[in-house]
């Protein structure tokens, strides 16, 4: 399908932050049609940057477009609060910056390691016998990003309604803290129990949640308790005929050894492609485990358009759809 | 003032996590969501399981154990933090869509509301006879919200699994490696779960300002693993045309160095730091050089990014040694003070006490009505015009019955007492 949204054609959006969470926040609302206009430079452009008009920070024509922007982000920075002395009445000013604007720790810096170590979920991802290990990639600065683009966006919404502009912040930590990375739900579970959450031990899990090998890659198997029973009868194996009817033997010793070597057996002895069919069509949830190159070949992932071609390589596409009443998906 | 979408009533029939975290986001914002549930269908997935035993809970995940004072209660499904996590700020009603009374209801509810949002298998909403189609002809000004974890359409419209799941089949598991550790033994995340709430939310404020000009509500479908690769869109460019080896160490970066999680003093403390350029380079080489003891700098304060590439592990071992005698705490003071990015890595309970998050009103406390009063981190944005003051706790199971059948619906008082005896609009499970 083709991935196209709309309902933002008449917006003008302009990223003064210069960095991956500015431009992320306005890729995702270009994304629904907004113009926008950005002072990124560096790489992350070329890749984020699909129908947006990049300018220095130094044009001359900046501040005429900060003045007709309707939602103007910035960093709290030197060029944003010389910039925000032109927003128009209605305009929104979205501040994002690592720690807000205020509190003890306002005007820190942070990067996508050191925010998750601070309010992500950093402390309890990873192997306990290993330092902790985080997400990756530029995965914060664009989630923090994404949350950004919903904040202003809602904030457009009330200027239209009322005729007048506001300033709202995002903060990274504030936003990783509500995040459901895991974080938000161990800081609840936290103060439900008292209870941290802990790296893992490298003890596998009973339910086998995780990456496994087939005859020719890798899968990835998930598991809850009520799946065994139809587990064990998709697998046929005679020793898994007692959790049949009594799926909780499955999951102490030593009937777990038994489950575990049944289910690895049958995936060793299947393709990639045969253990997800047959899983799959048997209400089991086991997917391919792919590298980033190999999903971009993905067949699955090519036929529902989320993989397209775009500047001369292969690229997500957004994966949102927002159409009128009466058109299809 | 009262939030954006202040008036505007939402559907809650998502499960999980992803889902409700986006109408959990759409109250804050001042929506008034409606979770709607079946009293004969038990949601093991969202609230835990019905029933569980105190000492079956050290059989459970970290994520999955969270009952309030460690004991699941008669009630398990409003003890539990998974169940209770999105729910802040909603209302509760039961109502089956399967019995023609609780349909009829339903419909009711689609024609006075805004915004439905779902995020159920494959064809939850077609099985009970509430196609689009339908749901317009109810209302046609109706903002319909789907978030499948894959695809709508073709082979990805029915496949099953989790987060992690399409985390391993998006390929962002190779983003993080222990070079010394087998593939099968990293960590997962749950950063799908996490990237499908803002996307949602912006979809459906771009949904509602669409309506405003043309009257009509609109179909929205936001696919949760492409939401997710969308967020690693440069890593699938690096992955096609790679301009560096594979990093030879945990949270190493090409772009920056030192770059890395450091050993603290203490059991298990541990600093992140970012060395983002020369000028932060030559902060941390005075720092470290003004302290006794130690040892001699590999590089002088001079050198440049690929040389401090060139020799990653002396400078690693040089930064262990200055962080591996100080507090996480004292040493991301001192840094920070210098303008180098450095953070704690904080605990639950250390992010949840901290003197900054607290000062900032990063977290809320809410009292419920089973589990008291506890605290849960807040919306993490806040508007120079407006603030929500009363946040309601995730409600109980049917909490709003007699509000949602009488004051949204209208229902009179026979008509409501009915649908009790009927069993439609109860407060527990059957």
């Amino acid at each position: 399908m083709e991935w196209r949204a709309e309902g933002l054609e008449d917006l003008a959006v302009v990223d003064l932050t210069g960095d991956l969470v500015g431009l992320f926040c306005a890729h995702r609302l270009r994304s629904f049609g907004a113009s926008v206009t950005s002072v990124h430079r560096d790489d992350a452009a070329r890749v984020f940057g699909r129908d947006i008009t990049f300018v220095d920070e130094t044009d001359a024509g900046l501040p005429a477009l900060v003045a007709a922007g309707d939602l103007v982000v910035d960093r709290d920075d030197e060029l944003g609060l010389r910039m925000a002395r032109h927003l128009g009445e209605r305009a929104v000013r979205l501040v994002v910056t690592p720690f807000g604007r205020t509190g003890p720790y306002a005007g820190y810096k942070a990067t996508d390691l050191t925010a998750e170590a601070f309010a992500g979920a950093l402390s309890s991802c990873g192997l306990a016998d290993h330092a902790p290990l985080g997400v990756g990639g530029h995965l914060i600065s664009t989630y923090v990003g994404a949350v950004a683009a919903a904040a202003g966006l809602a904030e457009v919404l009330l200027a239209e309604d009322t005729g007048s502009g506001s300033v709202v912040d995002v903060s990274w930590v504030n936003a990783l803290a509500a995040s459901m990375d895991r974080r938000a739900l161990q800081l609840v579970v936290r103060s439900y129990t008292g209870w941290d959450a802990e790296r893992d031990d490298g003890r596998p899990s009973p339910l086998m949640n995780g990456l496994h090998e087939c005859a020719d890659g890798w899968v990835y198997l998930s598991l809850y308790g009520w799946q065994i029973r139809t587990v064990c009868e998709l697998i046929g194996d005679e020793e898994l005929i007692p959790f049949v009817d009594r799926p909780g033997l499955a999951l102490a010793e030593p009937g777990n050894k038994v489950l575990r070597t049944a289910v690895d057996g049958w995936l060793r002895a299947r393709t990639r492609a045969e253990a997800v069919a047959v899983a799959q069509a048997g209400g089991w949830p086991v997917t391919p485990a792919n590298s980033r190159t190999e999903a971009l070949d993905d067949p699955w992932l090519r036929e529902s358009g989320l993989v397209v071609e775009d500047a001369g390589v292969d690229l997500p596409a957004s994966g949102i759809s927002l159409r009128g009443v009466g058109t299809s998906p | 003032m009262t939030g954006p979408l202040s008036g505007l009533r939402v559907i809650d029939l998502t499960v999980v996590l992803s889902g409700t975290y986006t109408t959990m986001a759409l109250a804050d914002l001042g929506a008034e969501v409606i979770r709607v549930e079946s009293r004969h269908h038990y949601p093991s997935a969202t609230k835990g399981p019905r029933r569980l035993r105190v000492e079956g809970l050290e059989r459970i995940g970290n994520t999955r154990r969270g009952y309030a004072e460690r004991d699941p209660g008669d009630e398990p499904w409003h003890r539990s933090a998974i169940g209770n996590v999105n729910g802040r700020g909603k209302r509760s009603v039961t109502m089956e869509l399967e019995t023609d009374a609780g349909r009829s209801a339903f419909d009711d509810l689609v024609r006075r509301s805004d915004v439905l949002v779902e995020n159920n298998s494959a064809n939850f909403l077609e099985r009970r006879g509430l196609s689009a189609a339908t749901l317009f002809g109810l209302n046609r000004r109706l903002v319909l919200v789907r978030l499948p974890g894959g695809a709508p359409t073709g082979a990805l419209a029915s496949i099953k699994g989790m987060g992690p799941s399409f985390e391993a089949l998006a390929g962002l598991r190779d983003l993080r490696r222990y070079p010394d550790v087998p593939w099968d033994r990293h960590p997962e995340t749950m950063y799908m779960d996490a990237t499908t709430g803002p996307a949602a939310v912006a979809a459906v404020l771009s949904a509602l300002r669409r309506r405003r000009s043309t009257g009509e509500g609109a179909s929205i479908v936001v696919s949760q693993l492409g939401v997710m690769m969308d967020h690693a869109r440069d890593a699938y460019a690096e992955a096609q045309a790679p301009r560096r080896p594979a990093p030879p160490r945990e949270n190493f970066s090409w772009e920056m160095a030192p770059h890395g999680v450091y050993r603290c003093a203490g059991d298990d403390e541990w600093l992140a730091l970012a060395c983002e350029g020369d000028e932060a380079w030559r902060s941390l080489h005075r720092i470290l050089s003004a302290s006794r003891p130690t040892a001699e700098p590999p590089l002088g304060a001079a050198s440049t990014l690929e040389e401090r590439l060139d020799r990653w592990r002396a400078v690693d071992d040089w930064v262990t040694g200055w962080t591996s005698s100080r507090t996480k705490h004292d040493a991301f003071h001192e840094l920070q003070g210098a303008r180098v990015a450095a953070a704690p890595v904080l605990r639950e309970g250390e992010l949840m006490t901290d003197e900054h998050m607290n000062a900032v009103g990063a977290f809320t406390d809410l009292d419920h009505p089973v589990v008291g009063r506890r605290r849960s981190p807040g919306p993490p944005w806040s508007s120079s015009r407006w603030r929500l003051d009363e946040r309601r706790a995730a409600p109980l199971l049917g909490e709003d019955n007699e509000y949602v059948y009488r004051e949204v619906l209208g229902y009179d008082d026979a008509t409501y007492r009915a649908l009790i005896e009927a069993g439609e609009a109860g407060t527990d499970y059957v």
